[in-house]
């Protein structure tokens, strides 16, 4: 297995996986504006351009340890930054990584980008790391998040129950999610079927929503 | 946490063991203890065939390197009538920020269907909950391993699903696993069934050093 060592770039047609950066810091903290976006993230940045730096040093020092490797989600239209996502738990032992800590403005809810995410670090991890396993995870209170990961082919495995201490003081459950190297060729052609769809990423100026779009947050 | 944290030493004591602390001097106990190839067969870690006292102390050295880094707390399961190491229990993936910890165990298999292992869950959840104030104690364990699966079950524990092919054994496998958990709220029930399990006589119990050690 490689090493996932920064820094990595992931390129697709709609979107740039790049290494998570200070400099991202204003056009995060933009992406961020939709209080939704940070409801159910386990590290939710302080509501302020301090916040969102503060959460992107405390990624770039997990990265230190080897243990997680941080993107920022750019959006290749405006090259503006849309959002956040990760390898977590990148267990070189037992080959296997998580992909998760992941969030991306509502606007683009419902939208391409994170399926290309998706496909992009799946690819990533199992044609170049060679791993034997990717995983996913989320708070069983968030069905989007849950019917997000199952649209990528994810099968359901486990719940932990109360395995996350939240920051108001209640504990989550978690939902685990596995894709194994033997079924990457079948989640593979389906996330290229889903891509092969037309989206028009709309006008970068405006941050780039379609109108049809509208209301996509829930 | 009115414990240590999760950091060594710490000494815990039954009515048939004592759990303290793990040491590289325990190789030769420990690899008699480990000598039926039965014992290693699920195991995750470990030289996966009956160990040489070299073997065990390699073992030994990467659990303490991990008690260092603090991800770990390992303790010899030392019976009290004789002295003799009957294996080892370990507090292992230490989450401290969720206040988690997970428990892993292997018994010298001349000592299964005794009380030794209900008193080391006994011993440890006792520890974890009500010294380190824990929230969950996660335990998992290889989907063949069918004698570990009722073992735990036996205990109370809650099944919470499997991760599939998750766990590299020795190289060359990767195990599915079973996890399970018990929560704070559940602890009282599952300390009470386990004195009650306790409290049966234990036939053949040893009482002074045995063949178990020859």
């Amino acid at each position: 297995m490689a090493s996932f060592e920064a820094p990595l770039t992931l390129t697709g047609r709609w979107i740039r996986l790049a290494p998570l950066s200070p400099d991202h810091a204003a056009g995060l903290r933009e992406a961020f504006r939709d209080p939704e976006v940070g409801r159910y993230l386990l590290y939710r940045p302080a509501d302020s351009l301090e916040g969102m730096q503060a959460l992107i040093s405390r990624y770039l020092e997990w990265q230190r340890t080897g243990a997680v490797l941080p993107f920022t989600t750019v959006l290749r239209a405006n090259d503006r930054p849309i959002g956040m996502t990760n390898y977590l738990h990148i267990d070189r032992e037992n080959r296997s990584v998580e992909v998760g800590g992941t969030w991306l403005d509502s606007t683009y809810w419902r939208t391409p980008v994170n399926t290309e995410a998706k496909y992009l670090l799946f690819r990533h991890a199992f044609e170049v790391e060679q791993v034997h396993r990717v995983s996913l995870q989320t708070n069983i209170q968030n069905e989007r998040s849950q019917k997000a990961i199952a649209r990528v082919g994810a099968t359901r495995e486990a719940v932990f129950r109360d395995d996350k201490l939240l920051a108001d003081g209640t504990f989550r459950t978690s939902v685990v999610f596995g894709v194994l190297v033997s079924e990457w060729p079948r989640v593979k052609a389906s996330l290229e079927a889903q891509l092969a769809r037309p989206w028009n990423p709309g006008d970068p100026d405006r941050g780039g929503s379609p109108s049809s779009r509208k209301g996509a947050a829930p | 946490m009115t414990g240590t944290g999760f950091r060594p030493p710490v000494v815990l004591r039954g009515r048939y063991l004592e759990l303290r602390p793990l040491e590289r001097a325990d190789a030769a106990g420990l690899a008699e203890a480990g000598s039926d190839p039965e014992v290693w067969r699920f195991l995750r870690i470990g030289p996966g065939h009956p160990p040489t006292t070299g073997e065990m102390a390699t073992f030994i050295d990467e659990l303490l390197a991990m008690q260092e880094k603090g991800e770990l707390l390992a303790f010899a399961m030392v019976l009290r009538s004789s002295g003799a190491l009957v294996g080892i229990v370990r507090f292992l993936d230490i989450d401290r920020p969720n206040r988690a910890v997970e428990l892993g165990t292997w018994i010298d298999s001349r000592y299964w269907r005794t009380p030794l292992n209900a008193e080391s869950k006994l011993l440890m959840l006792g520890y974890a909950f009500e010294e380190e104030q824990v929230h969950r104690v996660q335990l998992k364990t290889d989907e063949r391993n069918v004698r570990s699966q009722r073992a735990i079950e036996r205990l109370g524990a809650v099944p919470e699903g499997r991760l599939r092919e998750a766990h590299l054994v020795r190289g060359n496998f990767f195990r599915t696993s079973l996890y399970y958990s018990i929560l704070a709220g559940e602890w009282p029930a599952v300390k009470q069934h386990l004195e009650e399990r306790l409290a049966r006589p234990w036939e053949g119990a040893p009482s002074a050093p045995t063949g178990a050690e020859s």
